[in-house]
């Protein structure tokens, strides 16, 4: 974005890769961040859009601290332009277009551990957008003792993840394809600065969940899932929990099918083949990428419904039959 | 002039009656409050051990079940309000948050809410009376746990009353059972025959009109609603019950609420000449002191209605706009209260030294409960003139001029001091109730704003935020 003579009062934000330089009192691509004469403010902060106690399954997080709500925060705004996009009623609409609730940090942290909850969700847009607001609630969310957890795309430059991650315990990371095109053509990002998030994550020891919803046609290349779950196998780890999603027609999609049983089964049999060992199948009932299995003896360990847990047979984070270390966050 | 006044004061009258109903009427529709959980600091203040909460309505009565880092139900927190007996103060109900365990130990009790006197309040958190609840069982014995001195009203209710109410939690939730307190109620008992006696001394001392007799009823009630229980008649409680809530759960109290009440309507100050504390030290003062100050006639008849305007902004105050301290104007408090605040101490001091030269100063002049008792026995009288029984007028003279010198212009001056200082008092109580509310209401605001179920049910707005943003650096110039 090129401005005419770098006038006083033009900012550059560097909090996302796509780093949009600023006019006096211009927003940047996310709509929540504008230039106030000079200074980078943000129009989210304390401004929850949604506030709602969730099933821990839903981010969907299955391997943190199963079967316990989880007190979800969002704001309005997003960074990426997905046109598949799920919660576009939020996160493709500037903050003033919808309703906010008054929702400072400390006020999540105490409703939070009111209602029972022992974690907070920074989840529907992306918590990357409500930045500074997502930092000052983590940081008191983990003096008090709560988990924290983002559901987010990864789409944010390293440092600032780096900062974040101090606080964060859990988080859920959408990779919306192996294919830096898809990205720049329906999502309007890239996909090498969420590839790097998602190293930086891991070296920060944040616990990762990945989440890839299947478009019809657009990103059910079985040979670039492939590549994608041998990535995750190198850089990540095998054991690191990968769910497909079945995409639903939405937002400026609405002309695709949603996704046909057949595509999810078999991306999911290709990432066992890669050397995945938690895959799971979301959106649409698959009954064999539902549960959790022991990778080494392959007993039952955790029998889902979709949100609910019917079963939890994991005691102490070990296997009951084999006494195997599992990989997750048990407590 | 007489006339005047007369439509004056019935106009006030009417006024402030009506001050009255309404907002009656308006705490009546509002009905129950919603449930509202309190903030999770205050929760966790009351049972530190616990990881989370989880509310739980199943039962007869709400609460909130102590959850270990498990998930599993270690205790029971509750809130006074929901369970029955509301616990009384000396000044009206009180919100507490108290919990305890499986087992029927206490974990801890704090007070959300009350409308008692900041420094009477103070007295009892002071003296750590709510941290002795901590380490007790539920269905123990808890006579030997004495009530704060100077406070008792207020201590005995809230050791009564939380633990009955705690006792019905702990027998539904995990099945405690508890004895009964035979001991507690022995004392209770001790106290309204104390005060049963007292009002009888003050009523045969008012039918033989016996000075001596009189003057042995005043030392009495000195001693025992001064001293002892610190429980004299004020305006808190009877706009307590004129807000159609019963004041006190002290029997003692109560009784003495009513007697004066009543006495009143049978136009007989017993309450006032007899038994008032403050009025036998301000009689005490005026003994003292040698000197006499004799103002005009026509000032005192002024001065001695300048009470009922007191009572009028009172209630104004408290009725129509809500201001707690209001009701705390009165000097009662400091005098036998040691711990009263500065403000209120001097006030008290300066009502007895104007008393020493004219004799019972604050209650002719400004005393609202006085002007309150005298409001409803000149109720009284104006009823009985409609139903045709004659009545007696006393008037002081309203001939001759106001001011009729410097004795005159003197006690004018004493006047404003006074009223000045009552008004400096109040303004000081809600300054204080304001400063130990501030954080609780900051708190409850907070939440009772937004609550997740409210959210639901659409409780937004339009305003955004614009707070500085981290992560931006000044463009260059331009390539």
């Amino acid at each position: 974005m090129k401005t005419n003579k770098g006038s006083a009062g033009t900012v550059t934000c560097e909090l996302c890769p796509k780093e949009c330089r600023l006019a006096a009192f211009e927003r940047g691509d996310c709509g929540v961040r504008y230039n106030a004469g000079g200074e980078l403010h943000t129009l989210v902060y304390g401004k929850a859009c949604s506030l709602h106690i969730d099933p821990m399954e839903k981010k969907p997080m299955f391997h943190f601290l199963p079967g316990t709500p989880i007190f979800s925060v969002a704001t309005a705004g997003c960074n990426l332009h997905c046109k598949f996009c799920q919660n576009w009623q939020i996160s493709q609409k500037k903050p003033e277009e919808i309703d906010n609730a008054d929702a400072p940090p400390q006020f999540i942290v105490d409703n939070a551990i009111s209602n029972g909850c022992r974690s907070i969700a920074y989840t529907y847009t992306d918590p990357t957008v409500f930045y500074e607001y997502t930092y000052d609630t983590a940081r008191l969310a983990r003096e008090a003792g709560l988990r924290n957890v983002l559901v987010t795309a990864g789409y944010i430059n390293e440092k600032p993840l780096r900062e974040l991650c101090r606080f964060i315990d859990g988080a859920n990371v959408d990779l919306k394809a192996f294919d830096d095109r898809f990205y720049r053509e329906v999502c309007d990002g890239s996909l090498a600065p969420v590839l790097r998030a998602l190293e930086v994550m891991n070296e920060e020891k944040v616990f990762i969940e990945i989440t890839n919803l299947i478009v019809p046609g657009l990103n059910d290349n079985m040979v670039k899932i492939s590549q994608m779950c041998r990535w995750i196998v190198e850089k990540l780890g095998d054991e690191t929990p990968l769910h497909f999603s079945r995409f639903s027609p939405q937002y400026q999609l609405l002309n695709l099918p949603p996704t046909p049983g057949d595509t999810l089964e078999r991306a999911a049999h290709l990432a066992k083949e890669a050397g995945l060992k938690h895959v799971y199948v979301g959106n649409m009932r698959l009954p064999e990428f539902e549960n959790t299995y022991c990778p080494g003896c392959g007993t039952l360990l955790i029998e889902r419904a979709i949100f609910r847990i019917q079963a939890n047979n994991i005691k102490d984070g070990l296997c009951p039959q084999c006494g195997r270390k599992q990989h997750g966050v048990w407590k | 002039m007489n006339s005047n006044w007369k439509t004056v004061s019935a106009l006030l009258f009417a006024v402030a009656i009506t001050v009255i109903i309404i907002s009656d009427l308006r705490n009546l529709l509002r009905g129950e409050p919603p449930f509202s959980i309190p903030p999770g600091e205050r929760l966790h203040e009351v049972y530190p051990e616990a990881h989370s909460f989880r509310l739980d309505k199943s039962g007869s009565w709400p609460c909130l079940a102590a959850l270990d880092a498990g998930g599993n139900e270690i205790g029971a927190v509750f809130l006074s309000d929901h369970l029955p007996p509301t616990v009384r103060g000396y000044a009206g109900a009180m919100s507490l948050l108290a919990a305890f365990d499986k087992n029927g130990i206490i974990h801890g009790a704090s007070v959300l809410k009350h409308s008692e006197t900041p420094a009477y309040f103070s007295m009892i958190t002071g003296a750590g009376f709510l941290k002795r609840f901590n380490g007790e069982n539920v269905s123990g014995d808890f006579s030997d746990l004495d009530a704060v001195s100077g406070a008792t009203i207020t201590s005995e209710a809230i050791k009564k009353d939380l633990i009955e109410g705690a006792r019905l939690l702990a027998h539904e939730r995990y099945g405690i059972k508890s004895q009964s307190t035979g001991k507690s109620s022995s004392k209770e008992f001790f106290e309204i025959a104390s005060i049963a006696l007292l009002l009888v001394l003050a009523s045969v001392a008012y039918v033989m009109r016996n000075r001596r007799l009189r003057h042995a009823s005043l030392l009495a009630s000195v001693i025992i609603l001064g001293l002892w229980l610190n429980c004299s008649l004020s305006i808190q409680q009877i706009s307590t019950l004129a807000a159609l809530s019963i004041p006190a759960a002290s029997g003692a109290m109560l009784l003495l609420l009513i007697f004066a009440l009543i006495s009143a309507a049978t136009r007989r100050q017993i309450y006032c000449h007899m038994l008032c504390p403050f009025g036998a030290m301000q009689e005490f003062m005026y003994s003292l002191v040698p000197y006499r100050l004799a103002p005009s006639q026509k000032l005192m008849l002024w001065a001695s209605r300048i009470k009922f305007l007191t009572l009028f902004a009172v209630i104004c105050a408290f009725f129509a706009f809500g201001f707690k301290a209001a009701l705390m104007t009165e000097p009662f408090g400091a005098v036998f209260e040691f711990s009263a605040s500065r403000y209120s101490m001097a006030f008290a001091v300066t009502l007895l030294l104007a008393s020493g030269i004219y004799k019972r100063f604050f209650c002719r002049c400004l005393c609202p409960s006085g002007a309150c008792l005298h409001a409803v026995a000149k109720t009284s009288a104006a009823l009985q003139h409609f139903v045709g029984k004659r009545h007696s007028v006393s008037v002081g003279t309203t001939h001759g001029r106001l001011l009729n010198g410097w004795r005159d212009i003197l006690f004018v001056l004493l006047l404003l001091l006074a009223l000045s200082a009552m008004a400096g008092v109040g303004m000081q109580q809600h300054y204080e109730i304001a400063q130990q509310e501030g954080k609780t209401q900051a708190e409850q605001r907070k939440f009772e704003k937004v609550n997740v179920e409210r959210i639901r049910e659409g409780v937004y707005n339009k305003k955004l935020s614009d707070i500085k943003a981290k992560y931006w650096k000044t463009a260059d110039e331009d390539e």
